[in-house]
């Protein structure tokens, strides 16, 4: 059974006095240390997808169908907290996601202290494991970094304290949410590499939300495309990068910039609109250059083809079925 | 118990430096640790303690500013002096008393509708908007209309007008900041929402509610003595600074220093919480009204 199980997951916010559909029967499944991508543009449902999970939704969101299980735990019900204990959330910008008020030292003492409680653990013993978490981030800093003001760290030093209070709780799963949006390149690569690294060592699951293809070929072994709501394509990474069987997928490989000059770039015209998320049809139809005329009639049905990679589209339909 | 770590002291320093820049900073510190001293010394800066509260000796009265009596005394023969220093007293202790009840209340209230919503909110809303409406004066006017006037009828009144203020700005500061990205990083953490109510919002709003405090002390003693001064508020001969300001009306042709000694140690009194308040709103880049 997998870790993590979303299943048929359909999630509505009420705006106005009327129900927008936000996600439109997701499902997703991760291993146990296994690295998936979810891939998307802005809208297109990823972080909802994450924020379901760990049960951060608006008071507005409605979940009108769908299960979310991990290890067994129903996270939609009462008593989920048992399991969101075992999962943490790293977000894209670690500038604004640490109290600005609080020295890091204090604000990791308070999240052992209220959420992690040890019967009859000292602060020094805190304080320990706090270190702990920080030079595994690969923070050695003699715990000069316990009394620094997060204004007086750097980008790429935040986030790394962001994950340390994350391991803190030692989780199964850890999603991270952009992790690297906010970051420059260079620090981007040190920050994944450093998650990789975490993944394999203490053989967690890791979700990496992500809108750039390249971040997910690189660090994840399955990956999701999803597009206005909806799961379009999955797949084994390699072969979601390689052959990319969606029409949006291949928009979004063929979009990215390539040094090969005689290969333009091409983008994908138009962008996701709220008529996208809320057609019975194919929510790809207006951008697809392959179109046609049940495409906007019917919704096509994410199939699953060959080897572990499934896709919504009847021209694919048409190309693999039998 | 403070700990000061390393560098701790030096940025205490740091940030005094910086709030003493500004030399009206400075005056308004200057005056208002003048006054509290003087109010908290009272008894022992003035050989006449005994004439405060009912005392009358009409072969003193209308003396002019003397060695004596350094403000002069007044129609019933009072020091003036006297009664301006224990008028400093009650208008702190009013202003205290205030605020201390009536911010905490309103912060507290405004907080938790800020935070859930929902119908708190709604009713929250309307019950401030009702006593906005309304003008501070008019309406503690009226509270003590139907009480009677007396000083601990002010207090009651201002109370039960002045939350309405903090509810309104914690209120709006709460909308904001519990949609800030390490909110949702605490409650990610395990937080549950008392720690984010009182642990990450409440500080983030702290340095507004700061400045709004001080600046308030100087609103909160011009209409206690405003009310005093209309005779609404504490009576004589309760030496409050309105009041004084009030029994020294009559005389303005003849004995100018009954009214103009209380007025002129009123207004430097507020003036000093405005020029603290202002430097406070300088040094935190805080917008309050």
């Amino acid at each position: 059974m997998a870790l993590l199980e979303i299943d048929d997951l359909v999630l509505k916010v009420r705006s106005e006095g009327r129900l927008m559909p936000i996600l439109e029967s997701v499902s997703l499944n991760i291993e146990k240390s296994e690295t998936v991508a979810i891939v998307g543009e802005t809208g297109s449902g990823k972080t909802m997808t994450a924020k379901t999970v760990m049960g951060l939704l608006p008071k507005t969101a409605i979940i009108e169908r769908g299960k979310v299980t991990f290890d067994g735990i129903d996270l939609l019900k009462n008593g989920s907290s048992e399991g969101r204990k075992r999962i943490a959330m790293i977000f894209q910008n670690p500038m604004s996601s640490i109290n600005p008020l609080f020295r890091v030292g204090e604000q990791m003492q308070d999240v052992l202290k209220w959420s992690l409680r040890r019967e009859g653990e000292t602060k020094v013993e805190r304080d320990k494991r706090i270190e702990a978490a920080l030079e595994s981030v690969k923070l050695y800093s003699g715990g000069q970094i316990l009394g620094m003001y997060p204004f007086q760290l750097s980008g790429g030093m935040r986030q790394r304290v962001m994950i340390a209070m994350a391991l803190l709780r030692e989780p199964e799963l850890l999603i991270a949410d952009e992790p690297t949006t906010a970051l420059d390149v260079t620090t981007q690569k040190e920050i994944l590499d450093l998650l990789l690294d975490l993944t394999r060592e203490r053989q967690m699951s890791l979700i990496l939300i992500t809108h750039s293809l390249g971040i997910a070929h690189e660090t994840s072994k399955r990956t999701y495309v999803m597009y206005a709501g909806r799961v379009v394509e999955y797949g084994d990474t390699v072969r979601v990068f390689e052959g990319p069987l969606h029409p949006y997928s291949q928009g979004l490989i063929s979009s990215i910039p390539s040094l090969d000059r005689s290969r333009g770039m091409e983008a994908i015209p138009g962008e996701i609109s709220q008529a996208d998320r809320e057609t019975a049809a194919c929510c790809f139809m207006s951008r697809c250059p392959y179109v046609q005329d049940r495409c906007r009639t019917s919704r096509p049905p994410l199939k699953e083809y060959g080897q572990a990679q499934g896709a919504a589209c009847f021209v694919v339909d048409d190309k693999m079925g039998r | 118990m403070i700990h000061l770590r390393p560098g701790q002291s030096e940025e205490i320093r740091r940030q005094l430096r910086r709030l003493t820049y500004d030399r009206l900073t400075i005056l308004g510190l200057a005056i208002l640790g003048a006054i509290v001293f003087v109010a908290l010394a009272a008894p022992l800066l003035t050989p006449y303690a005994n004439q405060v509260g009912p005392y009358t000796d009409f072969t003193h009265a209308y003396q002019a500013p003397s060695l004596a009596h350094p403000f002069g005394t007044d129609d019933v023969g009072k020091d003036v002096y006297t009664q301006v220093i224990f008028g400093f007293r009650i208008s702190l202790f009013v202003a205290l008393v205030v605020l201390l009840t009536s911010a905490p209340f309103g912060v507290v209230l405004g907080l938790v509708a800020g935070y859930y919503g929902g119908w708190i909110e709604a009713v929250l809303e309307r019950v401030i908007d009702v006593f906005l409406a309304l003008p501070a004066l008019i309406l503690a006017l009226v509270i003590t209309g139907v009480l009677g006037p007396s000083l601990n009828d002010v207090i009651i009144a201002l109370i039960s007008i002045w939350w309405n203020w903090y509810a309104r700005i914690m209120f709006t500061l709460t909308k904001q900041l519990k949609n800030q990205p390490y909110v949702e990083a605490a409650k990610v953490q395990g937080a549950g929402s008392l720690r984010i109510m009182f642990l990450e919002i409440l500080p983030n709003a702290s340095s507004t509610l700061a400045v709004k405090m001080a600046l308030d002390l100087g609103f909160i003693i011009l209409i206690q003595s405003g009310m005093g001064f209309l005779g609404l508020g504490a009576r004589p001969p309760t030496p409050d600074l309105g009041v004084l300001v009030a029994s020294g009306m009559s005389y303005m042709g003849t004995a100018w220093w009954i009214s103009i000694f209380p007025s002129i140690a009123l207004s430097l009194l507020i003036l000093s919480f405005n020029l603290i308040g202002s430097g406070m709103r300088d040094l935190f880049d805080v917008k309050v009204t």
